[in-house]
């Protein structure tokens, strides 16, 4: 008998139709875990950056990590005094998301996602985030104070999801060179503030 | 339906869909990109007429100036599995001026690509070459941007056993990658030898990470002076003088730091009452990245004299003190060796805290500084930076309060 292949080709159509108009879902990207790699999972590097008086220091450590066998553990003293303009300088951490000269696209995903303590609880930071543009003039836009994105509102002692809407950014996404930790002095009482906060598992999803 | 006919529907059904959403299976053996598989030129990319006459995806040759010699040809006998040939080369290297190298064409767009792989065997084991890439622009003038030695993605070099080698196209920096014509393999070591490469593959993600193999190190190895005049981050180095005082570098193979074939680095130097004179070797590449070194406490290398009684200071630049073609010097080499140079090896450590304030996050050079007037030969060998542990970080920062 005569096979009728109708059927089988307008299912085929179908699929490629509904694969072509849905916006690709990207699954969540990793850009590091903190377990071994200096450089992060996305081939970017990671440092401190700090203008004096202000300072700070990221070291891996295997002191309760939220997943895996490491977190990063972040030292920073923001002061208020000295540095350009009398403001302290400023502290924080970034991790690169440009790799080379390739931006990383992050416009399949939502929201920056990371997990966050803190030594004593109730420290702070903003995450910063840059494109090309913001990368180009070495700086990032600032989030909101991390609290805002903790389900306890604050940081604690135990470890907590931060969830970070990417369209608070208002930047390119397609094009993002890097994620930063920042230590900004309009978080802290009279603009400084010392501490030691732990982050782990920095997503995109 | 009989039972295969469904399955080789359902399989041109599949096949359907994944040509639809562009996913096409790889090669067999591949993982990556092949060369033929890689985008071409930009359209309108300008080519002499003896290029494009010339140059064709996958053709290999070399260069020579006699009487160092080259030869090259696909070999059916010798190659990976899934390939269907190696390509076989030879040389033999007269000493400088000199000189010989193999190519094989790319004419391709790299851009979208972050790292090249090949697989490389030896016909004894040693066989040594610097690696490097040419773009359109640059093959128009002869010329390559090399990124070191073999040895630096080799560190135990080429043996007769078939080895992958993985090169960060980033290493190739100045080329643009958007106009890669070739690599180049070029022959800097006197010698002679026959090796064979297959399988290149070009991948998009990052595989190799240094910061992580320095870490696992505990130091930046910047200079075994062993394989190649660039340094271990396939930077630049040289001699720096001027008139009257001058200063001469070589690498040689005796004296050498321990029983390790390779080489240790020579400077012969005439420092007059006028001028300067002495070596430096980069951190930073040029117009490029500068180095890192905050994470790091100390400056170890060897040293010896012909004579003994040789001396020198010993300076790092950081961005700004390479801008205005200056260093800052710790001190002369009797502060970190009371007894002075011998004609014996001696190592010389230098906390980097004794350089000052410089920018340690933006480094650019260490210098060799031959500041007394005098004539002399020194040898130096293993230059390399000692990284702070977590445990110096955080009594740093303690001690900081």
């Amino acid at each position: 008998m005569k096979q009728r292949s109708g059927p089988a080709v307008f299912l085929l159509l179908s699929v490629w139709v509904v694969l072509r108009a849905v916006p690709a879902l990207a699954a969540a990207v990793v850009i590091d875990d903190f377990e071994d790699a200096t450089a992060n999972k996305v081939g970017g590097r990671s440092n401190t950056y700090v203008m004096a008086p202000s300072r700070a220091l990221a070291v891996k450590t295997t002191e309760a990590p939220h997943a895996g066998a490491k977190a990063l553990m972040l030292k920073y003293d923001k002061k208020d005094k000295g540095g350009p303009y009398d403001s302290g300088g400023w502290c924080g951490y970034y991790t690169m998301t440009k790799a080379g000269p390739r931006y990383f696209d992050a416009a399949p995903y939502k929201s920056l996602t990371l997990w966050v303590k803190g030594a004593q609880g109730g420290e702070s930071f903003a995450i910063g985030l840059a494109d090309r543009h913001w990368d180009e003039v070495g700086d990032s836009v600032k989030s909101e104070e991390i609290g805002k994105y903790l389900p306890a509102g604050k940081i604690t002692t135990e470890w907590q999801k931060a969830t970070v809407p990417l369209s608070a950014f208002m930047l390119e996404a397609k094009e993002l060179a890097s994620v930063a930790v920042c230590f900004e002095g309009s978080l802290f009482p009279g603009g400084a503030g010392k501490g030691t906060v732990y982050v782990d598992d920095l997503m995109f999803e | 339906m009989t039972a295969a006919r469904r399955i080789q529907r359902r399989a041109l059904g599949l096949a359907l869909i994944a040509a639809m959403v562009g996913s096409p299976p790889p090669p067999a053996y591949a993982e990556g990109v092949l060369l033929k598989d890689v985008p071409p030129l930009p359209e309108g990319t300008a080519l002499f007429q003896s290029e494009a006459k010339f140059a064709r995806r996958g053709k290999f040759g070399g260069y020579a100036m006699r009487p160092s010699k080259y030869g090259l040809f696909a070999d059916p006998k010798v190659h990976i599995e899934g390939s269907p040939e190696g390509i076989q080369i030879r040389y033999r290297k007269s000493p400088d001026p000199s000189f010989c190298g193999a190519y094989l064409i790319v004419l391709g767009d790299l851009s979208q690509f972050a790292t090249m792989t090949f697989w490389i065997k030896g016909k004894k084991g040693g066989e040594a070459f610097e690696l490097g890439l040419n773009d359109t622009i640059s093959n128009k003038r002869e010329d390559a941007v090399l990124a070191g030695s073999i040895y630096r993605y080799l560190p135990n070099g080429i043996t007769t056993d078939w080895q992958r080698v993985t090169v960060p196209l980033g290493d190739f920096f100045g080329t643009d990658l958007t106009r890669v014509f070739g690599m180049v393999f070029n022959f800097n070591e006197q010698e002679e030898g026959t090796f064979w490469i297959d399988g290149l593959e070009f991948h998009r993600e990052q595989r190799v990470d240094r910061e992580e193999q320095i870490k696992q190190a505990g130091q930046l190895l910047l200079d075994d002076f062993d394989h190649s005049n660039l340094n271990g981050l396939g930077r630049k180095a040289n001699a720096y003088k001027r008139l009257p005082s001058i200063c001469e570098f070589s690498r040689v193979e005796n004296p050498r730091v321990g029983d390790r074939p390779g080489r240790s680095l020579r400077l012969d130097y005439s420092k007059q009452a006028t001028g300067w004179c002495g070596y430096y070797t980069l951190l930073n590449q040029i117009d490029g990245e500068f180095f890192d070194l905050a994470s790091y406490k100390e400056v170890r290398f060897w040293v010896r004299g012909a004579q003994g009684g040789e001396t020198f200071e010993v300076g790092m630049a950081d961005r700004s003190w390479l801008t205005i073609g200056d260093s800052v010097k710790a001190g002369t080499v009797e502060k970190y060796l009371p007894g002075g140079v011998t004609a014996e090896w001696q190592e010389v450590v230098i906390p980097l805290s004794d350089f000052g304030k410089l920018d340690w996050s933006q480094m650019g050079s260490f210098v060799v500084n031959f500041y007394k007037q005098g004539k002399g030969t020194l040898f130096l060998d293993d230059l390399r930076f000692v990284r702070k542990s977590d445990q110096d970080l955080l009594k740093e920062w303690e001690d900081q309060k």
